[in-house]
C-alpha cells in the first residue's frame, strides 16, 4: 500500500486549513418588527411568519 | 446511486418509525399544532394528511348516505384510522371536529413553519399545524420584488403579456397593497385552468384574505387568455406550504 513519505509539518496542515471557513447564515429582515431573522423561518423576536403569529414570544 | 428512494429513515427501525409517526399524528390531531424537528415534520405531513383525507371522505359518505344499511357513522374507516391513532378520543376528534373543518379543502391540511435551531444540538426545529385551526393573518405580509416574480412568469406559459405589463407598473409604484394583487394573478391561472368553476374555492383557500376580494376580475382575464393552452398546463403544486415568498437578500 502507498504510504506518505514525509510527515506534513504544522505549517502545511495549518495552511490547508486556511480554507475551512464558517459561513454566515442567510438572514432577512422581519416585515413585522424589522429585526434580523433567518430567511424562510419565523421571527424569533415577534413570532410572526408570513403575516401570521406562529409562536408566542415572551 | 440513490434513485427513487422516498422518505427519511430518521435513524429508526421500521416499527419504531411507524410507531413514532402514529404518536406524532395523534399529538397533532389532539393539539392542532406541534413543534418537532424539520425532518420529522416533513415526514409527518403526508402521513397525517392521509389520515385526515380518510376522515374527510368518511364524513362525505356519512352525509350522502353511502354507508351500509343500518349504519349512521363510517365504522370501517374509523377502525382503519384507529390502527394508527390508538386513542379513541383522538379518533373522535379527527372525525367529528377536524373532518368537518377541512371538508372543502382539497388537500394540504397542514403547514410547516421553520423556527431555527435549538440549543444543545443545533437541530432544526419547525412547527407543523393544521391550517384550519391556525392563527389568522394579522401581521404584515412581505411583498414580492421583481427578482422573485420573474421566474414564475417565465414558467407560466399562458398570458405572459398581461403579467409583465402589470408587473412593470407595480415596480414603479412601491405600494404594499398593489404588489399583492399581480402576485396572485401569476399563480392562479396555473391552478384553475382545468376547472374554472372552482375559482371561488381556490381563491378562498389561498388564505390570503386581503387578496381574495381583488383577485376575481384580473383572474378572469387571465383565464380568458389561458384557455387555448389549457391542456398543456397542469399544475401539480397543490400544497399549502407557502411557495418561496420570502425574497432572497439581495446579493
Ligand atoms: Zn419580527
Amino acid at each position: 500500500m502507498p504510504n506518505p513519505k514525509r510527515r506534513h509539518s504544522k505549517s502545511r496542515r495549518d495552511k490547508r486549513r486556511t480554507h475551512y471557513k464558517a459561513v454566515a447564515p442567510t438572514t432577512s429582515t422581519c416585515p413585522n418588527c424589522n429585526s434580523v431573522k433567518l430567511s424562510h423561518a419565523a421571527c424569533p423576536d415577534c413570532g410572526y411568519y408570513n403575516g401570521r403569529k406562529v409562536i408566542s414570544v415572551e | 446511486m440513490i434513485h427513487r428512494r422516498v422518505g427519511r429513515k430518521l435513524k429508526r427501525t421500521a416499527s419504531h418509525r411507524k410507531a413514532m409517526l402514529c404518536n406524532m399524528a395523534s399529538s397533532l390531531f389532539q393539539h392542532k399544532k406541534i413543534s418537532t424537528t424539520e425532518a420529522k415534520a416533513k415526514e409527518l405531513r403526508p402521513f397525517a394528511e392521509a389520515l385526515i383525507t380518510r376522515a374527510k371522505h368518511a364524513l362525505q359518505r356519512e352525509q350522502q348516505g353511502q354507508l351500509p344499511t343500518g349504519q349512521v357513522i363510517d365504522i370501517h374507516n374509523r377502525r382503519e384510522v384507529y390502527k394508527s391513532i390508538r386513542n379513541k378520543g383522538v379518533v373522535q376528534e379527527l372525525f367529528d371536529t377536524i373532518a368537518p373543518a377541512v371538508a372543502t379543502r382539497p388537500g394540504g391540511y397542514t403547514r410547516i413553519v421553520k423556527l431555527g435551531t435549538r440549543r444543545g444540538d443545533a437541530g432544526k426545529i419547525a412547527i407543523i399545524e393544521l391550517v384550519d385551526f391556525a392563527a389568522s393573518r394579522d401581521g404584515i405580509i412581505r411583498t414580492r420584488r421583481k427578482k422573485t416574480t420573474k421566474p414564475t412568469v417565465t414558467k407560466s406559459a399562458p398570458a405572459p403579456m398581461v403579467v409583465t405589463a402589470v408587473e412593470e407598473e407595480v415596480i414603479e409604484a412601491p405600494v404594499a397593497d398593489v404588489v399583492e394583487v399581480p402576485v396572485e394573478v401569476v399563480e392562479i391561472p396555473e391552478e384553475i385552468v382545468e376547472t374554472p368553476a372552482e375559482v371561488e374555492v381556490i381563491a378562498s383557500n389561498s388564505e390570503d384574505v386581503t387578496a381574495e376580494v381583488e383577485i376575481t376580475s384580473p383572474a378572469e382575464e387571465v383565464i380568458a387568455e389561458a384557455t387555448p393552452e389549457s391542456s398543456e398546463v397542469i399544475s401539480d403544486e397543490i400544497s399549502t406550504d407557502e411557495s418561496p415568498e420570502e425574497p432572497k437578500a439581495e446579493a
